[in-house]
């Protein structure tokens, strides 16, 4: 008998209280009131997907401010030692934003493959420009 | 989807549904979904006439009463009104269970 009185109650609420509690966390994630009490009850399943998504691109967002702000701080460094040589300057900051979209990094790409088929272009017509130099020395 | 039922009755099919307004009036009318056990003669009208505010609030008690007690199979109708109306509830915390569609030839489930 004395086993059966120490049996811990569980406190039952009724649904209302449980709709009352919870309400106001899906006012902030966008409900309003007639989608939260008068539609679809599954809707709020959608919702919290949706703040999971939220969340998420605001954490990467931040990360990505971080790396920005990690760049800069990096470019700056330089002058920021104190045992810096006269005449030290702060390195240029990023002169465009990191790509991040799969077009962004695929545009990157081919702009960096370019610019080494360019660097390497211009360094062939350098070595033909300097023998075609030699030899004219030579034949003269 | 919200699970309903479609309850044909006399040429007119109605539709049982809850929404979290529906249960809190429910509710406030004095239903204890706790006590649908111990008194079911009370609370088991209750839930089907609480089933009806959400689609039909206008039909009356006595005509909604009249509707349950033609209804054959009241078990399981009753069964599945009782997840029904915790729906509302679980989907709150969980994903819904997706065996509640079972219906019989009088009543069907549907998602809304």
């Amino acid at each position: 008998m004395g086993s059966e009185q120490e049996v811990t109650s569980v406190e039952i609420t009724s649904h209302t209280e449980q709709f009352e509690k919870h309400f106001p966390y899906y006012l902030a994630m966008g409900m309003n009131y007639d989608q939260f009490w008068r539609q679809d009850v599954s809707l709020v399943r959608a919702y919290r997907q949706a703040h999971q998504i939220r969340k998420q691109e605001a954490n990467e967002m931040l990360w990505l401010q971080g790396k920005y702000f990690y760049e800069a701080l990096g470019a700056i460094s330089p002058v920021l030692n104190a045992f810096a040589k006269q005449g030290t300057h702060a390195e240029k900051y990023l002169s465009r934003p990191f790509p991040i979209t799969v077009e962004d990094r695929r545009a990157e790409e081919e702009r960096i493959s370019k610019l080494k088929r360019e660097a390497f272009k211009a360094s062939l017509m350098a070595f033909a420009d300097q023998w075609q130099h030699n030899n004219s020395k030579g034949g003269e | 989807m919200a699970t309903t039922v479609k309850l044909p009755y006399e040429g007119t099919e109605y539709i049982l549904g809850f929404n979290r307004e529906t249960v809190k009036r429910l509710e406030a009318e004095g239903f204890v979904p706790s006590e649908l056990v111990t008194k079911p003669m009370t609370y088991l009208p209750m839930l089907f006439r609480g089933a009806f505010y959400e689609f039909h609030r206008k039909l009356k008690p006595e005509f909604i009463s009249e509707i349950y007690i033609a209804q054959r199979d009241k078990d399981k109708l009753i069964e599945v009104l009782a997840q029904m109306y915790n729906e509302p509830l679980s989907e709150l915390f969980d994903e819904p269970d997706e065996d509640a569609d079972e219906g019989n030839a009088h009543w069907e489930v549907s998602k809304k």
